[in-house]
């Protein structure tokens, strides 16, 4: 009884920290529509500002807090909304995942440049002195207690704003028509500007609350907030009392499921090991059980429909690509050719994307999770190349079964089942089978007449795979598949009272998609000879796509450049290094290059390959008339890339 | 058949056909839908003759869209049948029901709006060829549709660059490139200026003289009129009227929820 | 004698690079109505835009109640009085009827309860439906809401495009039976339609356009004339 007592106790605190964070979310999408990767890491910086303050700068505690909740955070949400946010409405789900990510990685960066992670930082609870009470024997501490009033006066507050006020109202408006909003008289700018403003700050009272708590790690500060979609979820996103409800029973959940729920489970002593995995299975549970909840729908704005090359054209972009490809292999020493197969293998995963979310405009963030499959699928093949086959069809399963379970999910909510298949697998298979930290070492398969063995040979059969895919997608886009995949995009019920059986289209298309990822892991596994599970990471998948979306999501040029962006980002230091530039070791790069890189897809969400496409579309209404029929039709209109 | 005496008149049912008639292409039994308190359509039934354009009119708010939804298997209704062809296909999905030769358009516009005009058309016409026995060229179909719709002058113009009138041609040609044995169509006129509208009515006319039933949605009262054979009107989710157009037109009943007064 | 509640002056503008209006020029005097009647793609709606300032003009001037209004902010024209209800739906689908008639208020000079009042007297069919989400109405409830907007604005000049399209005739009607009110009322109101001749009844002036540019204005009878010879002698 005691037991059931204390569980109960902390899983409600543990549950307003869900609530309270899940409803910094709710309010940032209900007002903005954009579910925000970024809303930890916000957080996070807020607890190191009142670090800096209190700790630091020895402030008094009530005049640090509320100027980094009611000023600073503010300031900073208004300004993410005027850089960022503004020029996005409208945009796909993809955009807004990728680049509220580029943002969370921006945020890490910085905070690793200002605040060193190697040293050790403290930050006493609120309230650290007061004496804890006991309830029911049961010891809470105030810090406890106040997260518990916190995330309430959060929820009866921002209930109020929402419900009752106009300017409330306004912000629940101005996501679904600003224009409308700006008819109305009431400027869209600065509701917007005044919900980032709510969002940063409730974001940083959560992690000024929980930093004591977990620590303050930037990273781990971070993620926390992940827990707490399947709270955000439980409330569809839309409802804050619904979310903080949601919040409670998690944090009941995580805290009983030890002690009541994993004992009494089959396998029992396996359950008993995913308890990380319980809100993540909690957020799968819910989305597939939850009515579907009505959606945003996917707009178009600023969509290039960039047009295919023919075959005979991808043919001789294949055949270009692989003479490049052999004079490259003669060029490049061993370590840089490892280097660079692993660019085409990564434009090999990127291929599976173009195909899922450029064309059909189905957003997946566990690219890296079938990648990872097949990596898995080449390791027990020993030196056989039916390695290849086996990680394509192992990978294509998996794809094919989260696409039937999934199939009623569309958008944002289809992104975040993906989400919680790739966590799920990762603690669940990855981890689990390989061992956390852990590694497996694997043998490259074996070909005859052809040594493989060699990095250079090696590296042209990546090149000659990827062409071989590409040629494949292309073909698949050129034709009635590619319309049909357009139109399904556009939309779904036109499709359906025309005779298409949509699940199917779907799963086909996810099931091909993930066979592909599937190859390109298998290729990875035999290339680097040793895999990882943290290499299979949910945040990997999603800067493979915002790799693709830096390069363009719907092309293979898009592929290819996004696969050399990444590919480069980590050698930066190194080829600055060459022009004598040399960083503080404190300058996290990487995370610094890929948070602006996001950042400029909210300018121009087509990337680079967009870009090209535009160049050459206006190069061509410039020169080459004579190749461009008067009347062009889809597939012969307006530009060749590929 | 006149007006019918609202006296005597169980309102909701259509005497006059059977949905195992042979002349019936679509026949509406009795179908009930609710929405939490709104009740939006009751018991209402509407029967589809091949060859004729019905038509399916009635105040805002009465019923109508969610009719077609019903028909077409995007809303599962409260109670009631829907018959296809004298086949019920109440427990169909959607793309089934399309397949058994049930097109229609959106009023709120549903079009492919990242395609061109003629691709959404030959799209569909895909589609078709993929799940019927007639392997007929798509591309010629799609050519041969939008010049039927009339929009050669923007076949290539993507589709969410038009404006909203010309936005209902193209589904209205997405429709028939699937060679529907019933055509719905929610407010196609809506957004056409005259001499378009003009030609949608001579363009359904020739569609019915062709065999195909087409229910019609409009509240362009002159062209309802003109092109339909009979006519059904709903109000609060109940037929209240069923008749030839200017049976329809002289009811006090339909002019009381419906029309207004002549002028 | 008043400034015109409404002048476009030697106008241009477009979407990019493609030029829609040319040159348009047009003046609705304070406190009468104005049809603008014209096909398809005339670019009736690109007026209303660049009237209330979501289209920028490339030449030429607009004149809101005499003062040069060319570069002022969408809001802050809606401030200034200029109200217009877009084609389509004009309303919050996320948000109740009683929340959208809330947002109304940001340009009216009516309180909340007074803005319901009057719109829930109009169309008692908001009234009874004051909780449903807009987005789920139907058609014709969404343009009543959208209407109500008109109503409680109390606008120097209404732009209303396009208010019949997906009306049932009876609403049609009362609609115009509510132009005509406000009319009375004083306000001016420009009004776009591809149906002349309900638009002409309520009309002091009229205006038909094609192709971009105002092929001819003038009193509601010789326009419609124009329309009739245009439509029935022209398209045959
Ligand atoms: N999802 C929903 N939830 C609640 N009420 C709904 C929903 N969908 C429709 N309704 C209501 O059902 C009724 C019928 O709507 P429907 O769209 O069928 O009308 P309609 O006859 O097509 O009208 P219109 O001519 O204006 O398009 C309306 O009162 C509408 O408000
Ligand atoms: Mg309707």
């Amino acid at each position: 009884m005691d037991q059931l007592l204390q569980l109960t106790v902390v899983g409600l605190v543990v549950g307003c920290v869900y609530a309270l964070t899940a409803t910094g979310l709710v309010v940032t999408y209900t007002t903005s529509g954009i579910f925000n990767f970024a809303h930890g890491a916000i957080g996070m910086l807020g607890a190191f500002s009142y670090w800096q303050l209190t700790v630091k700068w020895h402030w008094p505690v009530l005049l640090a807090l509320p100027v980094v909740l009611l000023v600073l955070a503010p300031l900073f949400g208004a300004t993410i909304e005027r850089i960022v946010m503004r020029p996005l409405h409208g945009a796909s789900v993809d955009v807004t995942l990728v680049i509220t990510l580029g943002l969370l990685l921006f945020f890490l960066g910085a905070a690793n440049y200002f605040w060193d992670q190697g040293q050790t930082r403290v930050l006493p609870e609120l309230l650290a002195s007061w004496k804890p009470v006991d309830i029911g024997g049961v010891v809470v501490t105030w810090g406890q207690i106040i997260i518990v009033l916190a995330a309430v006066g959060v929820a009866i507050g921002l209930r109020f704003l929402f419900s009752t006020t106009r300017i409330g109202i306004a912000m629940r408006g101005v996501v679904d028509d600003p224009d409308l909003c700006a008819m109305s008289g009431a400027s869209p700018a600065r509701i917007q500007q005044l919900s980032w403003a709510i969002g940063a700050g409730l974001a940083a009272l959560a992690g000024i609350l929980v930093a004591p708590k977990v620590g303050m790690s930037a990273l781990q500060l971070t993620l926390l907030v992940i827990n707490g979609y399947a709270a955000a979820l439980f409330g569809r996103l839309k409802s804050l009392p619904r979310t903080a409800v949601g919040g409670l029973l998690l944090g009941l959940l995580v805290s009983y499921y030890p002690v009541y729920v994993a004992p009494h489970l089959p396998f029992s002593t396996t359950f008993g090991q995913l308890e990380k995995a319980v809100p993540m299975i909690f957020l799968g549970v819910l989305l597939l059980f939850l009515p579907s909840a009505r959606l945003r729908t996917a707009t178009t704005v600023g969509r290039v429909a960039p047009t295919v090359p023919g075959l005979r054209q991808s043919l001789a972009g294949g055949g270009v690509m692989i003479v490049l490809a052999i004079a490259l292999a003669s060029a490049l020493s061993s370590a840089n050719l490892l280097i660079a197969g692993g660019m085409f293998i990564s434009a090999l995963s990127l291929l599976s994307l173009v195909l899922l979310t450029g064309y059909s405009g189905q957003t997946s963030l566990c690219v890296l999770t079938f990648f990872g499959l097949g990596a898995f699928a080449m390791a027990h093949s020993g030196t056989s190349p039916l390695g290849l086959v086996w990680g394509g069809l192992l990978a294509a399963a998996a794809g094919m079964l989260v696409a039937l379970v999934t199939a009623r999910l569309r958008g944002l909510y289809l992104a975040l089942a993906t989400f919680a298949f790739a966590k799920g697998m990762d603690v669940g298979f990855f981890n689990f089978k390989l061992g956390s930290g852990q590694s497996l070492q694997l043998k490259r398969f074996e070909l005859p007449l052809i040594d493989t063995s060699s990095e250079k040979t090696f590296f042209f059969l990546t090149v000659v795979v990827f062409v071989v895919a590409a040629i494949g997608v292309l073909a698949v886009r050129r034709g009635r598949w590619g319309r049909q995949l357009t139109a399904l995009n556009d939309s779904p019920a036109a499709c359906a009272t025309l005779g298409v059986n949509t699940t199917i289209t779907k799963v086909v298309v996810f099931t091909a998609s993930a066979g592909i990822a599937g190859v390109a892991g298998a290729m990875f596994g035999a290339q680097q000879e040793i895999i990882t599970p943290s290499q299979f990471d949910v945040l990997g998948s999603l800067a493979l796509l915002l790799a693709l979306r830096i390069g363009g999501i719907n092309t293979i040029t898009g592929a290819l450049f996004g696969a050399f962006t990444i590919g480069l980002f980590p050698e930066m230091p190194q080829i600055l290094g060459h022009f004598g530039v040399t960083l503080p070791d404190k300058v996290q790069l990487t995370f610094l290059l890929t948070g602006i890189a996001a950042i400029s897809i909210g300018r121009d969400p087509d990337g680079l390959g967009g870009q090209v496409s535009k160049l050459g579309l206006r190069l061509r209404q410039q020169f080459g008339s004579s190749s461009t029929p008067a009347a062009p039709s889809y597939e012969e209109a307006t530009l060749v890339h590929g | 058949m006149s007006t019918v005496d609202l006296e005597t008149y169980v309102p909701h049912i259509d005497h006059q056909y059977d949905p195992r008639d042979p002349e019936v292409a679509l026949y509406v039994d009795e179908v009930s839908v609710r929405f939490g308190g709104v009740q939006a359509v009751s018991a209402a039934t509407i029967a589809c003759l091949a060859g004729q354009v019905t038509g399916l009119i009635g105040p805002n708010g009465a019923g109508k869209t969610t009719t077609f939804n019903v028909i077409t298997g995007l809303e599962a209704p409260t109670s009631g049948k829907v018959f296809l062809g004298n086949e019920d296909v109440s427990g169909l999905t959607p793309y089934k029901r399309a397949r058994k030769g049930l097109a229609r358009t959106f009023q709120r516009l549903e079009v492919f709006g990242t395609l061109t005009a003629r691709d959404n058309i030959l799209a569909a016409a895909e589609f078709r060829r993929g799940w019927s026995k007639d392997k007929s060229n798509p591309r010629a179909v799609a050519d041969q549709i939008v010049e039927r719709v009339g929009l050669q002058h923007v076949q290539h113009e993507r589709v969410d660059m038009l404006p909203t009138g010309l936005a209902r041609l193209v589904e209205l040609g997405r429709g028939l490139a699937t060679h529907p044995r019933v055509l719905l169509l929610d407010e196609p006129a809506s957004g056409l200026d005259m001499a378009e509208s003009e030609a949608l009515g001579d363009l359904l006319i020739d569609l019915a003289q062709e065999g195909i039933a087409v229910l019609v949605v409009e509240h362009d009262v002159d062209l309802v009129m003109r092109v339909c054979d009979r006519i059904h009107v709903l109000d609060f989710g109940r037929i209240i009227s069923v008749g030839f157009p200017k049976d329809v037109q002289a009811d006090p009943a339909v002019q009381a929820a419906y029309l207004g007064a002549e002028d | 004698m008043a400034a015109p509640a409404l002048e476009l002056k030697g106008i241009s503008a477009g979407y990019g690079r493609i030029e829609v209006l040319h040159d348009v020029s047009l003046s609705v005097p304070a406190g009468t109505v104005y049809a603008l009647l014209g096909p398809n793609g005339a670019g009736k709606t690109t007026t209303m835009l660049v009237a209330s300032g979501y289209v920028r003009p490339t030449a030429g001037c607009i004149h809101v109640a005499g003062s040069h209004v060319n570069r002022v902010a969408p809001e802050n024209l809606a401030k200034a009085g200029v109200c217009r209800i877009p084609e389509g739906r004009g309303i919050f689908p996320n948000l109740t009827v009683n929340e959208n008639l809330r947002m109304f208020t940001y340009s009216s000079p009516f309180s909340t309860s007074e803005v319901q009042e009057k719109s829930y007297a109009r169309f008692p069919r908001l009234g009874e439906r004051r909780n449903q989400l807009a987005g789920t109405m139907s058609g014709g409830e969404q343009q009543m809401l959208a209407m109500s907007r008109a109503l409680v604005a109390d606008p120097g000049i209404l732009l209303l495009d396009e208010i019949s399209m997906g009306l049932a005739p009876k609403i049609v009607s009362e609609l115009y039976e509510l132009v005509g009110q406000l009319a009375q009322e004083g306000i001016s109101i420009l009004l776009v339609e591809q149906f002349a001749r309900t638009a002409l009844a309520v009309s002091d002036y009229a205006a038909v356009m094609t192709g971009g540019r105002i092929a001819m204005v003038g009193q509601p009878a010789d326009v419609a004339d124009f329309v009739n010879e245009a439509y029935l002698g022209g398209a045959a």
